[in-house]
């Protein structure tokens, strides 16, 4: 958990913006196609009214300021996918026997955590997905630091935890290790 | 016929965890326990209901819009669960029931 902080001196890199708006409203045309097929089904795909809303939308990415990118790193998505049924089949599985043993075997406690995951989705994503892990739910978050609700305090939480933070470290480009990694080609 | 009884086991499975999930809401002492069951197992209860129907999906695109479903709920639960959490510590209990 605790990481050595990272010289945070990693230089910003904005790529092409005519390419990646281009390829912004394409990726949101398809997105919009996607959902219009599976919300409508694909025979209303060629009604004008679909073909209207999908060009718009395109448009609309054209036009509306870009948002911050999602620095997304697809090959540990499966990793994080599988990380995340699994421990929250889990967690549902621990929360209903909990709940329906006669002798009621929850000791509740208050816990904290600092993370160290950046700020924005990364954050996010971890304090969401907390609260469908076995037995934690965030309930407060002060920087960096986690206050947790725990069904069972002699539970190792602490561990949980540092697994799902490291799976969503992986999932995601750190600004902070961007150097690191532009730099990890040729070692 | 196969589909049919993985699609009625799944959904029974699904409905132990949502009647187990509203045992944990009636049972557990406090709201931040409370929650848990209620996310928990519900999240379950519907990943499982949702798997059982789409055995009967009649395409892709059903079994995406059955997929859509779940996550939209998941990620609405999740949060949902959080929100209620803080602000039960910022402001305390609605009720100071046991």
């Amino acid at each position: 958990m605790a990481r050595a902080s990272v010289p945070s001196n990693a230089g910003r890199r904005f790529a092409g913006r005519g390419r990646s708006r281009a390829r912004r409203a394409l990726a949101t045309a398809a997105a919009a196609t996607l959902l219009w097929w599976i919300l409508a089904g694909s025979a209303a795909l060629l009604e004008p009214l679909a073909l209207l809303a999908i060009v718009l939308a395109a448009v609309a990415s054209l036009l509306l300021p870009a948002g911050r990118p999602l620095p997304l790193r697809p090959v540990a998505l499966p990793g994080l996918l599988g990380f995340f049924l699994r421990s929250s089949f889990l967690g549902g599985l621990d929360v209903a026997r909990r709940a329906l043993d006669p002798h009621l075997p929850i000791r509740p406690d208050f816990l904290t955590y600092r993370t160290e995951l950046a700020h924005g989705p990364p954050l996010t994503l971890f304090m969401a997905v907390v609260s469908l892990l076995p037995g934690t739910l965030s309930v407060r978050l002060e920087g960096r630091l986690l206050t947790l609700h725990v069904l069972d305090r002699d539970a190792d939480t602490r561990a949980a935890l540092i697994a799902l933070e490291q799976r969503i470290r992986k999932a995601f480009h750190d600004p902070r290790d961007r150097q690191a990694s532009d730099d990890g080609a040729a070692p | 016929m196969i589909a049919n009884a993985l699609t009625v086991i799944l959904i029974f499975a699904g409905l132990v965890f949502f009647a187990a999930g509203t045992a944990g809401l009636l049972r557990f002492p406090d709201v931040y326990s409370r929650l848990h069951a209620l996310t928990k197992a519900d999240n379950v209860g519907l990943g499982l209901v949702i798997l059982g129907l789409m055995f009967q999906a009649g395409g892709p695109a059903d079994i995406l819009k059955l997929l859509l479903i779940w996550v939209l709920v998941l990620a609405a639960g999740t949060t949902a669960a959080h929100m209620v959490a803080q602000r039960t510590w910022t402001h305390g209990e609605f009720e100071s029931d046991r």
